[in-house]
């Protein structure tokens, strides 16, 4: 991995993260209503909007609203959140993405576990049996799963194991490890459906080689051949993707953690977006970007480390 | 042993090639079975699909009519099922094929530009679908739908935005490809301007591919409008829509599973022939 490669990768990411910001800047000044307004309570008069005008800098010019706009988010002093008011604002934006982010990680670690123990192990078997009754079986199950959006799975589970047979909690975290079963497995789905699919073609691939020939010549036996031999060169596109998705639910499952009223920072977003809490949707836009291309970012480097054929092919 | 082994290639191909046709039919029936009935909705449905009957609330699916004239049931404000989910098709697919064009036609136009000019077009463009990708594009476009407001072209401007770097990526590849090929040469010798050289010599060349990875896109796009409906940042509420009917029925779960089960169900169907017929395709293409 050439200095000049990470370098490049480096700047490319920050590029995006500004890109997101400055789209996000945009959106809010060419909202159809003034975010003031929007803040002020409804019976505020003219002088109190004009306060909060002042009080977030809207009546500066754009160039003076987006270096603010900027620091803000560098110093993460990002104001006050206007959720969850009694007469005065409760929480610090900052204190608020906080407190949700470790529901988020929380979730995204136990949906990625859940879809690794499902779909790598039915991935092996169905990559050693191509064309089986097993195989098609499988394909069929994850064209059906990959048909329906996964709201309605989910919607499906809570009247299943919610209301009728009541053994889970229906939303929310109050019950403990209880209550992120069933969003973590209805977030596992689609992605599992993916991984059982990398896992067998891959497997495929990878038993025709002629390495694994030789093992097979030299009477290793079978265990040995598919766990040393056969995962190991499988584990590297693997990474990839698995990474890839991590990135993507660090920034928290808008609909899933809707649907479930899951406290995370998916959740957050929802309800800043549609409660008009402008200076949460400020931060945590580009914050989950950043995650997203940090993330990107680290499995690039990874894929490096762990597959020492693709550090050469960059060199090269 | 060789002769053997071209033998079992041939074989193999063959295999695949009758699985892909048989895809391609499942796939195509149940599309047309969801387009029909979308269009025929146009004209005719067993009822009016908003006119409410207030005596006839959350009815169970009668399939055999029985009971009632309902075949798949009413929802919470007595408006039939069957005939909802018929008009319901119109929005929900309709949203999806414009933004597929509007997609395509960034892909495609991007993808031309970019492999045929190359230097700076081509940097230009590679860079911003790298952008694009590094971006969570369906939180941006939750938070500008529900700030600028939604609205069908709105929805459909957005969703176009979103999954063009496949078919950029591949149609730049293949542009590169077929501009050094000898008939691109023979069409400059006769005189041929380049945009006459890239749309009616190198574009023909590329469609075939563009056709079916744009078919694949159909079911995401499909699906990504019933997450935003599903949000409420999608379609509003005098229009029907898959996604809308299916968010509607969350709060009679319960007690009416079939309310967002009908609508779900149609989303299901659709989307498994897209992805069949997509599938077959991409399967006969890569043994030619």
């Amino acid at each position: 991995m050439s200095s000049a490669y990470i370098v490049k990768r480096i700047l490319r990411g920050l590029l995006t993260i500004l890109l997101a910001v400055v789209v996000i800047f945009f959106l809010m000044r060419v909202a159809p209503a003034d975010p003031a307004v929007v803040l002020a309570s409804e019976d505020a008069t003219e002088e109190d909007i004009q306060a909060i005008r002042e009080a977030w800098g809207l009546d500066k010019p754009y160039t003076e609203q987006f270096l603010l706009y900027v620091r803000s988010l560098i110093t993460g002093d990002a104001g006050m959140s206007y959720q969850f008011c009694v007469d005065k604002p409760l929480y610090k934006v900052t204190e608020l993405v906080m407190m949700r982010l470790p529901n988020t990680i929380k979730l995204a670690f136990t949906s990625i576990i859940m879809s690794i123990l499902m779909a790598i192990p039915i991935g092996i078997v169905c990559g050693l049996h191509p064309g089986s009754w097993i195989d098609n079986l499988v394909t069929s199950i994850g064209f059906i799963i990959n048909a329906f959006p996964n709201f309605f799975i989910g919607m499906i589970l809570i009247l299943v194991f919610g209301l009728k047979l009541k053994l889970l909690p229906t939303g929310g975290n109050d019950a403990g490890f209880a209550s992120i079963l069933l969003p973590a497995f209805t977030l596992s789905l689609h992605f599992s459906v993916t991984l059982t699919r990398m896992t067998r073609t891959q497997f495929i691939q990878v038993m025709r080689s002629n390495f694994i020939r030789t093992t097979k010549a030299k009477g290793l036996d079978r265990a040995k051949i598919l766990y040393i031999h056969g995962l190991r060169n499988v584990s590297i596109p693997l990474t990839t993707i698995i990474g890839l998705r991590i990135g993507a639910m660090l920034g928290g499952s808008i609909v899933v953690e809707t649907l479930f009223r899951w406290p995370g920072l998916g959740y957050l977003l929802m309800t800043s977006v549609t409660g008009g809490d402008y200076p949460t949707v400020q931060f945590l836009v580009p914050y989950v970007c950043a995650v997203f291309v940090v993330i990107n970012f680290i499995v690039d480097m990874l894929y490096g480390v762990l597959d020492p054929r693709a550090k050469a092919e960059k060199k090269a | 042993m060789e002769i053997n082994e071209q033998k079992f290639q041939q074989k193999k191909i063959a295999w695949i090639k009758r699985r892909g046709s048989k895809q391609i039919l499942v796939g195509a029936i149940m599309v047309s079975l969801i387009l029909i009935m979308v269009l025929v909705s146009v004209f005719w449905t067993p009822f009016d699909p908003n006119a409410t009957d207030l005596r006839a609330r959350n009815v169970a699916p009668d399939l055999l009519q029985k009971a009632h004239k309902h075949i798949l049931g009413t929802d919470q404000l007595g408006r039939d099922m069957l005939s909802r989910m018929m008009t319901g098709g119109q929005v929900s697919v309709m949203i999806a094929l414009l933004s597929l064009v509007g997609t395509t036609i960034i892909g495609v136009v991007l993808g031309l530009l970019s492999g045929f000019y190359g230097k700076w077009v081509d940097s230009t463009a590679s860079i911003i679908a790298d952008l694009r990708n590094a971006m969570p594009t369906t939180l941006l476009m939750i938070v500008a739908l529900s700030i600028l407001g939604t609205s069908i072209p709105m929805l459909v401007l957005l969703m176009s935005l979103v999954e063009w770097v496949t078919i950029f990526r591949t149609v730049r590849a293949r542009t590169i490809v077929e501009k050094n090929k000898e008939y691109v040469m023979a069409a400059y010798c006769a005189g041929a301007k380049d945009s006459h050289v890239i749309f009616k010599y190198i574009f023909p060349n590329v469609i075939s591919e563009v056709i079916v990875l744009a078919t694949l896109l159909i079911s995401s796009l499909v699906l990504l409008e019933a997450s935003l409906s599903f949000l409420g940042v999608g379609v509003t509420r005098p229009y029907p829509s898959w996604g809308r009917m299916i968010s509607d029925g969350n709060n009679y779960i319960y007690s009416s599973w079939w309310i967002s089960t009908v609508p779900a169900l149609a989303i299901a169907v659709f989307v498994m022939g897209i992805n069949f017929l997509g599938d077959g395709l991409q399967k006969k293409l890569k043994m030619e």
